[in-house]
């Protein structure tokens, strides 16, 4: 293979550390401008300087707890979003499975229904699927945030496109060895379709833990809404403060980092395998 | 302990797709049959059948007479080794050996028992807290041996089992093979596209091509009674020389046309008679070994030129074309198995010896002109 000359990579790592900048930039502003007071916040948001808070300090993260109830929100998200990422592997998965491997009529129809469901945004159905969960008397539960969202178009695709490529080998040893079809799926297809299983849940999880219009649609109490909704509630509570925002925003981040880094193999793996991209 | 019958099996995947076409073949309990043939000839569809992982489209499967067309795989009580060995990578060895009995709902005491004797008897006691990645290949097929065997079925499948591992080690573990099925005597049904393997471990073999059986034997009459024309190229190694030819009576003697030159047929001859009477032979086989550079008697010289002399130690493969270099001849190649080595140069005009007896006769549709069946020969065991 051709090396590639010195300027050539010069040149790659120059476009890639300016494209890992921008990404990282806003997460750094919003980290030090958390622990800034609240004063200083916007006046030193222009310059590169102003990025090293002068007096690193905790208030804003105090705010952010006796201000709205943090940690109801927090629990709020983590209970809908687990929810619907673990059940949503499960019933994603076997959908996808059940396309890739299982004979059925209508098969062919159904799945490429699935896939033309994917370019269809949850703002092209919400106010029929509010009218819907009204009469249905949800509203303002938890059931209403989690339910609708379990089974997913692209997640269904991508266990069907994993299990596709499958080793059918492994199925057929083991039914030659006595399993039936459900007990082939999670003792032997599951277990090793790790990477999938984690890209899904990440992606899942990464959707719903930012989740806001539904939310903001279907729910009114504290009670049971999530933390994006939180982050919104300091607009309404003035005087506006950015230094509380951001605290609020980094952590509500950190559930999502602690999760990226706990699975990142697994994920890693999982876009190499599935075709995800972007 | 199981006798197999396939009773005109087809499996047509389509209107244009015939992977098997009216199979029939009987399978005596104990037996290990080998089937052999080129890519895409069926063989691999035959075990498929067999095991249930496929639906015949046409015919009857039996084993011990019982039709079992409509069982699942697990009902019919066999264990298959795959090419790929397909053993469960998240799993250990053990967990691999003991999978097929958890799925019988065996107590955890009688598996454990169980799985102990099969390591002990694939020599896998050192391996079995091991994951498959840490497994070397030889060591992979056995524990897949082991998993096939450790729920006592009573046909086993073998679909290429030794095609990912080195020659050497291939060598080796045919050998075990064949003692295995020795002691055990479970019937075995092994497919392979190499004809060594095919050769030295089935009682008999089955040729297959194109979705046909073309010929079953036992190996010595696949070799020297080859049914047809495809058998007879396909068995051997280098395979039978095969060339147009002309039978014709002259001045009360059978004389053969071959490659512009004329054979003297004696009526010590095997087949003779046949050939006399016949008018359909359009072919002729000779074994390479069959040609010597030496004249021995009974032997009827050829006219010959050499095209190229490979030496392989202990023989020696001369490719020559009948006829004499500056005359005009035909592009078939032949190929003689000399033994020792061979002192000619390439071009070089010879007489190439031919045993009469040794000459294969097959008629224009491709069949044997001599012998109509080998089935009558009991199989070694």
């Amino acid at each position: 293979m051709k090396r590639k000359s010195l300027l050539t990579t010069l040149l790659i790592y120059c476009a890639l550390v300016g494209l890992g900048l921008i990404f990282l930039v806003p997460i750094l502003i919003m980290l030090s401008g958390s622990l800034k007071i609240d004063t200083r916040v916007l006046i030193e948001a222009g310059s590169l300087a102003g990025l090293v808070p002068e007096q690193p300090s905790l208030e804003n993260y105090r705010d952010v707890s006796t201000r709205v109830p943090f940690i109801r929100y927090l629990v709020n998200s983590t209970l809908i979003t687990s929810s619907i990422v673990l059940t949503g592997l499960l019933v994603n998965s076997l959908a996808g499975y059940a396309f890739a491997r299982l004979q059925w009529p209508g098969r062919d129809a159904l799945l490429f229904t699935v896939i033309a469901l994917m370019i269809i945004p949850l703002e092209a159905i919400a106010v029929p699927l509010f009218y819907q969960v009204t009469l249905l008397g949800w509203r303002d539960t938890y059931l209403v945030q989690i339910l609708p969202f379990i089974a997913n178009a692209f997640s269904i695709y991508l266990f069907y496109s994993f299990f596709l490529d499958f080793p059918k080998e492994l199925e057929e040893a083991a039914r030659i060895d006595g399993a039936g079809p459900v007990r082939i799926f999670f003792s032997v297809v599951a277990p090793n379709a790790k990477p999938v299983f984690a890209t899904v849940a990440i992606l899942t999880f990464l959707t719903q833990w930012g989740s806001f219009l539904w939310p903001l649609l279907v729910t009114h109490s504290e009670a049971v809404r999530p933390l994006p909704l939180g982050i919104a509630a300091f607009y309404t509570l003035p005087p506006l403060q950015w230094g509380d925002i951001f605290a609020f925003g980094v952590m509500m981040i950190v559930p999502v980092l602690l999760l990226f880094m706990a699975f990142q193999r697994w994920f890693i793996r999982g876009v190499a395998t599935t075709g995800v991209k972007g | 302990m199981a006798a197999i019958a396939f009773n005109q099996v087809s499996k047509r995947y389509d209107e244009n797709t015939t992977a098997l076409n009216a199979l029939s073949l009987q399978i005596d309990d104990g037996e290990f049959i080998v089937l052999v043939g080129p890519s895409g000839c069926g063989k691999s569809t035959v075990l498929r059948l067999l095991a249930g992982l496929e639906q015949p489209s046409e015919g009857e499967i039996a084993i011990d007479d019982k039709v079992v067309n409509d069982l699942m795989p697990q009902q019919r009580n066999i264990a298959m080794v795959f090419q790929n060995y397909a053993l469960y990578p998240h799993m250990s060895v053990r967990d691999n050996l003991a999978f097929p009995l958890r799925m019988q709902r065996m107590g955890k005491q009688a598996i454990d028992t169980r799985v102990n004797e099969i390591a002990q008897l694939l020599d896998l006691a050192e391996l079995l807290q091991r994951r498959p990645k840490q497994l070397s290949g030889g060591q992979k097929q056995r524990v897949a041996m082991g998993r096939a065997l450790v729920r006592d079925p009573s046909v086993f499948l073998l679909d290429e089992p030794l095609s990912n591992l080195d020659a050497k080690l291939r060598s080796q573990i045919r050998a075990d093979i064949a003692q295995l099925q020795l002691r055990l005597r479970k019937t075995t049904i092994y497919v392979t596209h190499d004809q060594i393997e095919a050769m030295t471990l089935g009682h008999r073999v089955a040729v297959m091509n194109r979705g046909e059986l073309q010929q079953i034997g036992t190996p010595e009459q696949l070799y020297n009674r080859p049914q047809n024309i495809f058998v007879a190229g396909f068995i051997g190694n280098p395979g039978m020389n095969i060339a147009t030819t002309e039978v014709f009576a002259q001045n009360n003697d059978l004389h053969a046309a071959i490659c512009g030159q004329t054979l003297h047929l004696p009526s010590a001859v095997q087949g003779y008679n046949e050939l006399s009477q016949s008018e359909n032979v359009g072919y002729i086989g000779v074994r390479p070994e069959a040609f010597r550079l030496s004249k021995v008697d009974g032997c009827v010289a050829l006219k010959a030129y050499i095209a190229a002399v490979e030496y392989l130690g202990a023989e020696s493969l001369v490719y020559f074309h009948l006829s004499s270099h500056d005359q005009a001849h035909d592009n078939t190649t032949w190929i003689a198995r000399i033994n020792g080595h061979v002192d000619a140069t390439i071009d070089q005009n010879i007489e190439i010896f031919l045993d009469p007896g040794a000459i294969h006769w097959f008629n224009s549709d491709g069949s044997n002109a001599i012998f109509d069946t080998c089935q009558s020969v009991q199989p070694r065991r």
